[in-house]
């Protein structure tokens, strides 16, 4: 990435994201335990960043993107956007914030309306928000069917008539189309084929240039989120194990949970052997965590006080902002006071 | 001069692509599956054919469906009667009179017949209906035969299929308004909301259909309109439970998403996002009540809760038919309505199988 954002202030900040879900059971529905699908997550994203968010199926990363837009309400913690606290805005201010904050939806055959063509669906979300009327909302759509790379033909089509990479395009123009500053892209090339993924993807990165976005950028591929982010952050189990630049997390990375996935990636040299680290055993209920590390059931480094001592995540020694939880690093041993008794 | 026309070319090239849009339509598309499916189109045919019946019964029915004749009380099928038309003073009804007789003939100004019972009689020619012979004298054939009151059970048929589709059409309408609105709002907002709505649901369900009809067309009093509530206030559960179900699945569906997303108002994605993709098994739905609305109203009018003599209606007729059936003479009363019934019916429930089909995207060829 050739981008300096040295300088860049903050855009998002969400600090101690909290998302519960009750789990109830019985006649009167008694709760009886919260499945932690996403548990004090904290994390900035810079205006103009890419913030890539990787972990495998049902580790919180679709939770937390929703969560910070309120699509789902998180059950605590804060979303400061551009100065302003998303999760205590109330309803009307929450409609008018929808404008900068968009999201792209990972499956581009449910995210699309079949009853309506495409230029019937753009052209309402112009004027909902008031953007533009009438022949002017008309020329907008036309204008961006092919700001991301579509013909303004297509206007009277139905979804079903586009292939997934191209509904995929629309689902970006609808995204853009209230002209938002940050874009939560939840999964959006997941459900497409190679050599679609790699247009997807520059697409959204020749946007962000254009227009000066910034994307959270959620994927369950390491490879993916490598080649369109600035910093990186792995998710498990409803909390952030690593987050750091893509560089230092690529080539440096510090937990054995970055450590296993980076292993599992497909190396395109057949010649060169690597070390393959496998993991044992499933992902854990989120329902039901693991005591201590969530991860100790499963680390390859385990040792005996990981079962016992919930890491915090801190920035390594010598490099701040490459932050890990895992008490193999003296950063994220917790102060004394807050050490658990299992 | 280029700029110019550059901006021609733009413009003739939107107006043209504005043009193609309807064969690619997801409603088009339906009705072309609807139309290849021969039996679906059969039942459209024939429901297209009920309707026109009933709204054009009256230039349909070569008689007034209730004007009777004793002396032609129970004549089977394709009897021919042998009338004269006298003038009529009744403000209601027929201007005229019909007289059976067995023969006749004219002398002067005066007409000496010969009536139904051998019985010689004089009417004066100024008595009678209209000036020519062909203007007072009929010899209708009655094609389904004649009542116990000697009234044309063709004709009847015909004006009773304004009741039964009236019926249709008006207790569909109101158990479509009531079980779409309840449903939406219970799948839509969930929760509390839903839980009310699945109470009233529950409670409606747990009467047995016919009964709450009856009960409900007692308590509105009896009537032509009080069917067609009582059957619709019974039936909307069906509708509700169907929109409920859908709007439970649509709302996960990431479009329905992307309108929360992109602030929407509840209105707007209800109406506009999560209806009209919920609308296939509605009228499905619909189609289903339709035939079963028909069914309610004959069993009422069957069992006398119905709409009231001497309106004619297919289970009305029925009623009035059905103890010829032990005697053995007059079949033709129970018969043709029964028949009228299930052709309906079954028109109706083969539309409804087509257009289950043809909304159905997973068969999409």
């Amino acid at each position: 990435m050739a981008k300096d954002l040295r300088n860049a202030p903050d855009l998002l900040v969400v600090k101690n994201l909290q998302t519960w879900f009750p789990i109830r059971k019985g006649f009167f529905s008694k709760i009886v335990g919260y499945v932690k699908a996403v548990d004090d997550v904290s994390f900035t994203i810079k205006k103009g960043e890419t913030l890539g968010l990787v972990g495998e199926s049902g580790c919180g990363k679709t939770t937390t993107g929703r969560s910070i837009l309120r699509l789902i309400e998180p059950t605590g913690g804060s979303v400061i956007f551009d100065g302003k606290d998303v999760t205590k805005l109330p309803k009307d201010d929450l409609r008018k914030l929808r404008k900068d904050m968009q999201i792209i939806f990972q499956d581009p055959f449910s995210s699309l309306n079949p009853r309506l063509t495409i230029g019937q669906m753009l052209r309402e979300v112009l004027e909902v928000h008031e953007i533009a009327k009438g022949d002017e909302a008309q020329k907008q759509v036309g204008d961006l069917l092919e700001i991301v790379g579509l013909r303004k033909q297509y206007y009277n089509r139905y979804p079903h008539e586009f292939s997934g990479g191209q509904r995929q395009r629309i689902g970006i123009a609808r995204a853009l189309a209230v002209k938002p500053k940050f874009i939560v892209c939840d999964e959006p090339v997941s459900a497409l084929d190679v050599s679609i993924q790699s247009q997807i993807i520059n697409l959204l990165m020749d946007l962000q240039q254009e227009f000066g976005l910034t994307y959270l950028f959620i994927s369950h591929s390491l490879s993916v989120v490598e080649h369109i982010s600035d910093r990186v952050a792995v998710m498990y189990l409803g909390k952030i194990a690593e987050i750091a630049d893509y560089k230092d997390l690529y080539e440096n990375p510090k937990h054995p949970y970055t450590e296993a996935l980076l292993s599992a990636a497909p190396e395109p040299d057949p010649k060169k052997k690597k070390q393959r680290i496998i993991l044992t055993g499933d992902i854990p209920s989120p329902a039901k965590v693991p005591t201590g590390c969530y991860f100790h059931p499963r680390c390859p480094k385990v040792q005996e006080s990981c079962k016992t001592t919930v890491p915090k995540l801190a920035g390594i020694e010598g490099n701040p902002t490459h932050e890990v939880s895992c008490i193999l690093y003296p950063t994220s041993m917790p102060k004394p006071s807050a050490v658990q008794a299992a | 001069m280029t700029n110019k026309t550059e901006t021609i070319a733009a413009k003739a090239e939107y107006d043209a692509l504005l043009a193609d849009a309807a064969p690619h339509s997801p409603l088009y598309q339906s009705w072309k599956r609807l139309t290849r499916n021969r039996l679906a189109f059969g039942g459209l045919i024939l429901v297209c054919a009920f309707i026109i019946v009933a709204l054009f019964a009256p230039a349909l029915a070569p008689m007034n469906p209730n004007a009777q004749i004793y002396e032609y009380e129970i004549k089977p099928p394709l009897f021919q009667g042998n009338v004269i038309l006298k003038k009529s003073d009744a403000s209601e009804g027929d201007p005229f009179k019909a007289i059976p007789i067995r023969s006749y003939v004219q002398q002067g100004d005066t007409l000496f017949i010969t009536d139904f019972e051998g019985r010689a009689e004089k009417i004066p020619t100024s008595e009678l209906f209209g000036t020519k012979e062909s203007d007072w004298r009929k010899t209708p054939i009655y094609l389904m035969g004649t009542d116990k009151y000697g009234r044309d059970v063709f004709s009847r048929i015909i004006y009773g299929a304004r009741v039964s589709l009236a019926v249709g059409a008006i207790a569909t309408s109101i158990s479509l308004l009531i079980g779409i609105t309840l449903g939406a709002v219970a799948g839509y907002f969930r929760g509390k909301v839903d839980a009310v709505v699945m109470w009233a649901m529950n409670v409606v369900w747990s009467f047995p259909e016919l009964l709450l009809v009856i009960a409900i067309s007692v308590a509105l009093g009896r009537g032509f309109w009080q069917v067609f509530l009582a059957v619709g206030l019974a039936s909307w559960v069906d509708t509700a439970r169907i929109v409920r179900g859908q709007f439970f699945s649509l709302r996960e569906r990431e479009f329905v998403e992307a309108t929360k997303a992109l602030g929407f108002s509840a209105g707007r994605t209800i109406f506009k996002h999560i209806l009209p993709n919920a609308l296939g098994p509605v009228t499905v739905v619909a189609t289903a009540g339709f035939a079963t609305a028909i069914i309610a109203e004959a069993s009422l009018s069957f069992l006398g809760f119905g709409v009231q003599p001497p309106t004619a209606s297919w289970g009305s007729m029925l009623r009035d038919g059905y103890a010829y059936i032990v005697s053995g003479n007059g079949w033709w009363l129970t018969v043709f309505p029964g028949l009228a019934i299930m052709l309906a019916v079954l028109a109706i429930n083969l539309l409804g199988d087509g257009l289950r089909d043809a909304f159905d995207t997973r068969l999409k060829s």
